[in-house]
């Protein structure tokens, strides 16, 4: 899977969000998408499965114009962990999971014996098997993001998008998710993720983008897009920048407002 | 994988018979249970055989032609606002949304109100009434989608805002007609209060092929029901159209509301709260849940119809008066025992 993004731009009603944004990433790679609030991480992400139309620019999935495919066949492809945790359905969990089938479910058909093996397997995956016939209304936060990430992976996507998939969990939880994520690009899957913590996100990713208002400001891998420069300017932050922590990648000590 | 649902079920196909059957054996005119039996029994093909008439022939008359086609269409009208409540709320996810939410209850009164004020009455063979009501309720869904459509999409706040005041609209033209009606005003209410006092063969041969169509339609997308539950950007992300499930669903669930509206005139409750009773009985999965509100929603409609005409007899009392007289207490015992989870919450 080879996702190619060219040139998009987004806008809502008249406050642009994406100014042609370029970037690639393939089968193997976690690439995460950093920058402060409202920077365009999200809308970023949901032009990648074309929840949003970008108003130009195109988004190629393996040479494919994502805005030729169908709705379908985008979810055959592409899995997304929101940020929203959603309605709170009282679901069983299992069944939430489930619905990560729907592109591979005819119409009136009940969810096959394979699709239930790959829903127990996803909730498996996200070490959550347990919760299996819970309801998903009196899940924790944390629980239910974990459970939306099993039905993102239960749609066996070869695109994982993840919008701040360690909000909301606990420390331990944190660092489950990321070495998933990063067992499952390398495994064959290309993720992109946006992250809040610069420095988780370093440690996990192959290429970081930097966006500030919409734009790119830095582009590459993790220790050359997080340089103090970047940073002042990016965050408006002096940050202390310690390298050789974790390998390569930076551990980033923010210290005061610039 | 249907869990609890599958026998819950069974359950209350079983009460809805019983139920028809025994609003079958009751009301004015003697034919009682047994003959109530024999009669349906000796014109199911094969076994008339079996049976020797000992009864008077006007026994067969009030079964056949009075009673019968009264407590199907009372069934029908009950599962084609339940089924559409049930969906309705699942597709906007919102515990207060209804078969009325959109206002078409109110443009079909104001349809029927006006044919009672001009004296139309029966033209070419067609009963002018309900034709009104009918057409206004679809003139209306059309108002509020033209209202409520932004840029190609609907979004649900907005269809709702949109029917809510369509629906204050033409309920202002009701009042003013009610004031202007002199002496007619009795039918009017008659048909604002809703009732199944006048229902034949005819009425049903009429609602049976939309509201069945309908409410297979809708129960065809349960699936997609349960993921746009969570939300609908959360529905786009495994893959459905929701577009096109919300054009589909609120198209089928207009259609049998003005269809039941039309025909009987407005009767609430069963439509809001009997989706809510089958959430409490068999849980929010719309495979489980849809055929439960339709058996729930004819079950509860049938008794009240039953209450309503034989509760003061000879008087008939408003049948939307019945139907939340019965069902309230019963929804308030529920709702005690299980509230914690009794709908999602946003998170």
């Amino acid at each position: 899977m080879r996702l190619e993004v060219l040139g998009i731009s987004f806008c809502y009603d008249s406050v642009e969000a994406l100014r042609d944004v370029s970037f690639s990433v393939r089968e193997g790679e976690v690439l995460s998408i950093v920058g402060p609030n409202g920077a365009g991480k999200t809308t970023l992400l949901k032009c990648l499965d074309r929840v949003l139309k970008p108003a130009r620019g195109t988004v190629l999935l393996d040479g494919h114009d994502l805005a030729s495919l169908s709705r379908r066949e985008i979810a055959r492809s592409v899995g997304f962990l929101p940020q929203e945790q959603g309605n709170a359905a009282p679901l069983r969990v299992l069944d939430v999971v489930l619905l990560g089938r729907t592109p591979y479910m005819r119409r009136l058909a009940s969810p096959s014996e394979r699709d239930i093996r790959a829903a127990r397997e996803a909730l498996e995956l996200v070490g959550i098997g347990h919760l299996a016939e819970r309801l998903f209304s009196e899940l924790s936060g944390g629980e239910r993001r974990k459970v939306l990430l099993a039905r993102a992976l239960a749609q066996e996507p070869e695109l994982l998008l993840l919008d701040e998939p360690t909000a909301h969990l606990d420390l331990r939880s944190q660092v489950e998710v990321l070495e998933l994520v990063r067992s499952l690009a390398d495994r064959g899957l290309a993720v992109v993720m946006a992250m809040h913590d610069v420095s988780s996100a370093a440690r996990f990713s192959d290429k970081m983008l930097m966006l500030k208002a919409g734009r790119v400001v830095a582009a590459g891998r993790p220790e050359e897009v997080l340089t103090e420069e970047v940073l002042a300017e990016v965050y408006g932050v002096r940050a202390l920048i310690i390298r050789g922590f974790w390998g390569s990648s930076p551990l980033i000590i923010p210290l005061s407002p610039v | 994988m249907r869990g609890r649902g599958g026998p819950g079920l069974f359950l209350m196909a079983f009460l809805a018979l019983l139920t028809a059957f025994f609003s079958l054996s009751l009301g004015s005119g003697s034919p009682g249970p047994r003959e109530v039996f024999l009669i349906i029994l000796s014109k199911l093909p094969g076994l008339s055989s079996l049976v020797r008439p000992y009864w008077p022939p006007c026994y067969e008359v009030i079964v056949l032609e009075i009673r019968l086609p009264r407590v199907l269409l009372a069934a029908l009208v009950g599962m084609a606002l339940a089924c559409s409540g049930a969906c309705l709320q699942g597709l906007f996810r919102n515990p207060l949304a209804g078969p009325y939410v959109l206002g078409l209850s109110s443009a079909a009164a104001f349809g029927a109100c006006l044919s009672v004020l001009l004296g139309l009455g029966l033209y070419f063979g067609l009963f002018i009434p309900p034709l009104l009501a009918f057409i206004m309720a679809l003139a209306s869904l059309l108002l509020v989608y033209a209202i409520a459509r932004i840029h190609g999409v609907l979004p649900t706040e907005t269809l709702v805002l949109a029917g809510i005041v369509v629906g204050c609209f033409f309920s202002a033209l009701v009042s003013l007609m009610l004031c202007l009606a002199g002496l007619k005003i009795y039918e009017m209410m008659g048909w604002l209060f809703g009732s199944f006092w006048a229902a034949s063969w005819r009425d049903v041969a009429l609602a049976a092929p939309p509201i069945l169509a309908s409410a297979a339609v809708v129960m065809a997308f349960s699936w997609e029901l349960n993921a746009i539950y969570l939300g609908e950007e959360q529905a786009l992300h495994v893959g459905v159209d929701v577009e096109l499930l919300k054009r589909v669903l609120v198209a089928a669930c207009s259609l049998m509301t003005a269809v039941s509206v039309s025909l009987t005139g407005i009767i609430g409750f069963v439509g809001l709260v009997v989706p809510h009773l089958a959430r409490l009985l068999v849980g929010a999965d719309h495979r489980v849940l849809l055929p439960a509100s339709c058996l729930g929603g004819a079950m509860l409609m049938v008794l009240a119809d039953l209450v309503a005409r034989t509760a003061f007899r000879p008087v008939e009392l408003p049948v939307g008066a019945i139907t939340a007289l019965l069902g309230v207490p019963l929804f308030a015992h529920l709702l005690r025992r299980r509230k914690a989870r009794w709908f999602g919450h946003e998170a």
